[in-house]
């Protein structure tokens, strides 16, 4: 962490030395004309105290980059040894060899505390979290978040919370949610997510209110949108719920969510994904329908739209159609199957094929006839290689004539 | 007479000096750009975060496709290493390029791999694909045998039969980071609007490899080598970085980088006709959405995700670098349109410019300005002591840029621990602007005339192996 505080004043040291570079090479392009009658002398005066200047430049880099490289070598070869001594103590007073610590501990002991705890699952860690209380852990890492601290400690600091920290912890980090450093703000919401989900009592309604209000801010990234939801494990719906009634979010946004919900199989947002299946948006349209494809819905007020939209111009609706398609009789949907066997996408293609399986034995007459006579010959070589993956088909004539026709 | 030389001296003075002090300046710019996105870069994604990708299933499928010819010596141990990646799921196509050594016999018996036949759809046009094989011991290694076409076309016959929304194109001999697709993948997680990303590349000359991993690195003994991982950290550090936070990254090296699968089919594969296809796809994939208003990013992350060997004899070397400008030129030749072109936005009016300008022209100032200055001398016109100053600056700012590149290194990925190794490389970076440019500057300026004479030659690098 300190390497990345270092960093940001290398930044303002490179700063310095862009500006050094520009005058340098301002003055020897301007001497170097003439401007005003510039005597040689002075053209070689000139030159020469920039010559001056960057060799001290490169001294001194020269110098950092070595003295950087000793110092900081040192320098983690005692954290990492602190480190180690620390966690073979807190491991031997959890076995019970050694006394428990006393006394206000080091930081390099709660970071060594926090590192077994990332570590170990299960009643170890429950022990752990216990340590962690009795220390004072949580409070020592929920005073770095404020404000004045720079960014890479808060960033620090929410990342152990995200590990450690209890509900006790989540009024230091809404704050956060607000700061004016970007990572520091998607950090927070992704640590309040992974504390709510572990914490087993507290009011979550207001604490997801207000972490929905955060995550539908336009600059939130739908990654950290897709981790928060995620990371809240059995408090997900509730928060895809309290986004999609309440906030005006983007088609993206929307898309993602819908598509968590049916990698969550949330059957509680259903409502919602009906809502969406005929959005101006295909990507939401195909997330929609994967929703209904996933959670096995089948209604027929939503037949005709499924119908329609095998016929979608964008790909990922027709194949997102085609997984909802499955739940209805083949002889709904026979005619517009046999269409899309040829379709232009691959993808939609082959889920076209690999859906006759679905349907038994009316599946494999009309995945023989299109080995058969398909007039696509994609679909022809597809049905056929889908035969071949089946053991059924006993008919010489039939195995003859699918191996011939590849 | 004397005065009009003395004009014609003053005056290409002046160009070489502006010329000089302009490289200098982009240079120092993309520095402090570079060390911006990269400490923001770190910021992003931090170790805990990249465990936490594992734990969710939060991640995107990759294809890894690799074109391979006469690879004997090293396919079964590259493989090797790339089963081993640190990631949830995905494939390897190994595309055989019509190898006459023992690379497929090699890989069916190391990997258990049997022949299957396979129905796909060959988007992108190649050579024909004779056999396709996979491993039964590992279901996500793929082995086609294919006639021979090239690099770029093994690659688009691999891209043809991958399965998955992300193709990461690589050379048979790198190494990758174990959690290199972790980094590289989150790019596109960050943004949808990601068509492609580019890692740091390293030399791998002086490490110790251990069943496909680094388990210690040291600089390289070799001089050659020392003074190209000098290069490579100016390169990318500095240079990919800054170009890519001004959303105007050129190249994405052919030894590593990875696209979204469907813009590949989209622009049409690699293109066969360069020799170096990867700034080719690039620029053509810049010009493919900015021509159709389309929103996109090509991003660049600073962590170095992979390794190769890189020349250590000179012969090597110098064709090397011979092929790398011949591509430039023709690649810049074939995409003339764009440069200075306002509609190309950054791309052409900075990007391609400065490729033209600097990257390719360079070699001419460099060596009218050497050559020009014993003429100066000997004639009378050039003061010795100016001479001696100027020269002496544009060493400590080229030096200058060396070592700002080893210090981000050092400071935010202390790669080298070894004091002695730092030490090392920082005189090769004290001797890299005494020798080594110049001569390949001379083989950079050579190869300007040879691009049609050696069009589509490659040349051959010896390779000791890791």
């Amino acid at each position: 962490m300190w390497r990345v505080l270092a960093a940001s004043m290398y930044r303002l040291f490179l700063a310095v030395l862009l500006v050094l570079n520009v005058l340098i090479l301002s003055a020897v392009v301007v001497f170097m004309l003439g401007i005003g009658g510039v005597q040689p002398q002075a053209v070689t005066v000139v030159l020469a105290v920039c010559v001056l200047v960057a060799a001290v430049i490169n001294g001194g880099l020269v110098l950092y980059n070595l003295v950087f490289v000793a110092f900081t070598n040192w320098l983690d070869e005692r954290q990492a040894k602190h480190q180690a001594e620390w966690i073979a103590r807190w491991l031997a007073a959890l076995d019970e060899t050694q006394p428990l610590p006393t006394g206000p501990l080091p930081p390099v002991a709660l970071d060594a505390l926090a590192e077994i705890h990332r570590q170990l699952k299960g009643t170890a860690a429950e022990r752990i979290a216990t340590l962690v209380a009795t220390y004072q852990a949580e409070p020592y890492w929920q005073r770095q978040l404020r404000w004045y601290y720079p960014s890479a400690t808060r960033i620090n600091a929410l990342e152990k919370l995200a590990y450690i920290g209890t509900w006790n912890s989540l009024p230091a980090i809404r704050p956060c949610y607000r700061s004016g450093h970007r990572e520091v703000r998607l950090a927070a919401l992704q640590t309040a997510a992974r504390i709510l989900a572990r914490a087993s009592v507290g009011k979550k309604g207001r604490i997801l209110t207000s972490l929905a209000d955060a995550l539908a801010r336009p600059d939130v990234p739908l990654y950290v949108l897709e981790d928060v939801c995620i990371s809240l494990k059995e408090l997900q719906g509730d928060l895809i719920h309290a986004l999609l009634k309440d906030h005006q979010l983007s088609d993206e946004a929307h898309a993602l969510l819908l598509r968590l919900v049916s990698r969550s199989k949330l059957s509680s947002l259903m409502p919602y994904a009906l809502r969406h299946l005929n959005h101006r948006n295909p990507h939401i349209r195909a997330a929609a329908l994967q929703v209904v494809a996933r959670l096995g819905y089948v209604d027929a007020h939503i037949t005709a739209d499924i119908h329609r939209h095998l016929h979608d111009p964008l790909p990922q609706v027709r194949l997102q159609a085609i997984m909802a398609a499955r739940q209805l009789p083949l002889e709904q949907w026979q005619e517009r199957l046999w269409g899309l066997l040829a379709d232009a996408t691959w993808e939609v293609q082959l889920a076209a094929i690999e859906t006759l399986d679905h349907y038994g034995i009316p599946g494999e007459k009309l995945l023989l006839q299109a080995a058969k006579a398909h007039p696509d010959d994609g679909a022809r070589q597809l049905a056929a290689r889908q035969l071949r993956e089946h053991d059924v088909l006993q008919s010489p004539a039939n195995s003859e004539w699918i191996w011939a026709s590849v | 007479m004397y005065n009009l030389v003395y004009a014609a001296y003053y005056a290409f003075q002046f160009l070489v000096l502006f010329y000089f002090a302009s490289i200098n300046l982009t240079y120092a710019v993309l520095n402090l750009l570079g060390v911006h996105a990269i400490v923001r870069s770190n910021q992003q994604l931090t170790e805990d975060q990249l465990d936490r990708l594992l734990t969710q299933n939060a991640f995107i499928p990759v294809s890894l496709l690799v074109a391979a010819y006469n690879e004997e010596k090293s396919i079964v141990s590259s493989v090797r290493s790339l089963l081993k990646l640190h990631y949830p799921v995905f494939e390897i196509i190994i595309a055989s390029d019509g190898s006459t050594d023992e690379t497929v016999p090699l890989m069916i018996d190391a990997f258990n791999m049997v022949e299957l036949t396979t129905t796909y759809q060959m988007k992108i046009p190649c050579e024909p694909v004779h056999r396709v094989y996979r491993s039964r011991r590992y279901p996500n290694l793929t082995l086609i045998e294919k006639d021979n076409g090239g690099k770029a076309d093994a690659t688009n016959a691999a891209a043809n039969i991958a399965r998955y929304p992300l193709v990461c194109a690589l050379d048979a001999d790198t190494l990758i980071d174990a959690r290199a697709l972790l980094r590289i993948v989150q790019q596109f997680r960050l943004d949808p609007e990601v068509i492609a990303v580019g890692g740091t590349l390293r030399p791998i000359n002086g490490a110790t490899v251990h069943n496909g991993q680094i388990t210690a690195l040291n600089a390289p003994r070799n001089w050659l080598a020392r003074m190209q991982v000098l290069e490579y950290k100016r390169a990318f550090f500095s240079g990919r970085a800054g170009w890519a936070s001004l959303d105007a990254l050129l190249i994405i090296s052919g030894a590593f980088g990875v696209f979204r699968r469907d813009t590949i089919l989209q622009v049409g594969g690699w293109a066969t006709w360069t020799i170096t296809e990867d700034i080719e796809l690039v620029t053509r994939l810049h010009r493919y959405h900015r021509d159709r208003n389309l929103p996109y990013k090509i991003r660049f992350v600073p962590a170095p995700v992979c390794w190769t060997e890189v020349p250590s004899d000179i012969t090597s070397l110098r064709r090397q670098r011979n092929r790398w400008h011949r591509g430039l030129l023709e690649v810049l030749w074939h995409y003339r349109g764009m440069i200075f072109n306002p509609r190309y936005g950054r791309v052409g009016l900075v990007a391609l410019p400065y490729m033209l300008l600097v990257e390719a022209f360079s070699p001419v100032v460099e060596l009218s300005g050497l050559l020009f200055l014993p003429f100066a001398y000997f004639t009378g016109i050039l003061s010795p002591q100016v001479a001696l100053l100027y020269l002496l600056l544009a060493y400590l700012l080229g030096l200058w840029l060396t070592l700002v590149a080893l210090g981000i290194e050092s400071l935010l990925y202390q790669r080298y621990n070894d004091l002695r190794d730092n030490l090392r490389l920082i005189a090769a970076a004290f001797l890299e602007m005494v020798g080594y440019r110049q001569i390949l500057v001379v083989e950079r300026f050579i190869a300007m005339f040879q691009v049609r004479a050696k069009r589509g030659s490659w040349g051959k690098m010896k390779r000791t192996g890791f």
